[in-house]
């Protein structure tokens, strides 16, 4: 978590690449995603197989099981914008470390295309979601924000098992 | 963090309950995600003990009081540079909890003017702040609400490590 002398975090330097002269306000979603999706499948590679089961307290979800709910979130969020509604159970089916890694692989390879035909045109375009009308664009940056969320969760679960996660790796370039 | 039988957690939650039924635009998308995250944040620095800021997970991250700082300075930095005006002197230093959790409602006082002031005609602006060139206006502040978003999870684990019940897990 110390990976920045600068207090501006990667993912704000990240959304600052967003800057290209055509669709800059998907491009920074694009940005977000392209980022923490990085971190999360390498993060997920990284963790030991052994430690797939292991949760800092009882009360909280394993690391597996948040690998499994952040593959499913992301099938939720990217299907509505899809139109597809899809609905994913990897978190309550899942638990062999390969098992997990592909589902993330997969779902991140659904919302890759969905982000990717993503336009500022096409931002504002709404769709069901959660029982309201949402524009596109919003249900992508509520899901970076989630992946965000869960992302620190599962830095923290390495740390405590003594690994470097995937954002620390290169710490003081 | 099994907070939900549901399948998505507080972040979407959150916005859900602000919007109710209402079509949303992105302007109020993004009022709603800074609200959500907000709440949160501002919770949990006021729920952990004074005892506990020093702590960290483990030996070479951040104690819970120096997360709090950086989510304030990230957050001052980040509004003050889209409003134009001066950034705030950095909470680094600070170890204390009233201190922290003073300078962390001093970031949101900057960014609330900020968000508050969104309009949907804002979703064309852009920004400059530090390397990089002109950003689009709404993308930099999605990337706050999401770095905060990632904060909030390594304090949540934290919490739940003391035997605290993060903000977001508190029964609704």
């Amino acid at each position: 978590m110390k990976r920045y002398k600068g207090i501006i975090a990667a993912m704000t330097i990240a959304s600052a690449g967003a800057f290209a002269q055509d669709n800059p306000l998907s491009n920074g979603t694009k940005s977000l995603y392209g980022m923490v999706k990085g971190n999360l499948v390498k993060a997920a590679e990284k963790m030991p197989e052994e430690n797939y089961s292991f949760k800092p307290t009882p009360d909280v979800r394993s690391f597996g099981q948040l690998v499994g709910h952040v593959a499913d979130a992301q099938i939720v969020f990217c299907s509505a914008v899809k139109g597809e509604q899809k609905q994913s159970n990897v978190e309550k089916t899942k638990t062999a470390k390969a098992d997990l890694v592909a589902a993330l692989k997969d779902a991140i390879s659904y919302c890759d295309a969905v982000y990717n035909s993503m336009t500022d045109s096409a931002a504002a375009d709404k769709v069901k979601f959660f029982g309201s009308d949402r524009p596109k664009l919003t249900i992508l940056e509520f899901n970076v924000a989630h992946d965000n969320e869960h992302y620190g969760n599962i830095v923290t679960y390495m740390r405590l098992k003594g690994l470097v996660p995937p954002s620390s790796e290169n710490a003081g370039r | 963090m099994n907070r939900f039988s549901t399948l998505i957690s507080g972040v979407v939650l959150a916005a859900s309950s602000v919007f109710g039924q209402q079509a949303v635009t992105e302007a109020a998308a993004i009022k709603a995600a800074y609200n959500g995250i907000k709440n949160n944040l501002t919770k949990a620095a006021e729920k952990m003990p004074d005892d506990q800021y020093s702590f960290k997970a483990s030996p070479d991250i951040r104690t819970f009081g120096a997360l709090i700082a950086h989510i304030a300075d990230a957050q001052g930095r980040t509004c003050a540079a889209v409003a134009g005006s001066t950034p705030p002197q950095s909470a680094g230093s600070k170890t204390a909890k009233a201190e922290l959790v003073e300078a962390l409602k001093a970031s949101y006082e900057i960014c609330d003017g900020v968000i508050n002031s969104l309009s949907d005609e804002d979703a064309t602006k852009t920004v400059s702040m530090g390397r990089g060139g002109p950003r689009s206006k709404f993308a930099v502040l999605w990337g706050m609400i999401a770095h905060s978003n990632e904060e909030y999870g390594y304090l949540a684990v934290y919490m739940r490590i003391k035997g605290v019940v993060p903000p977001s897990s508190e029964p609704r």
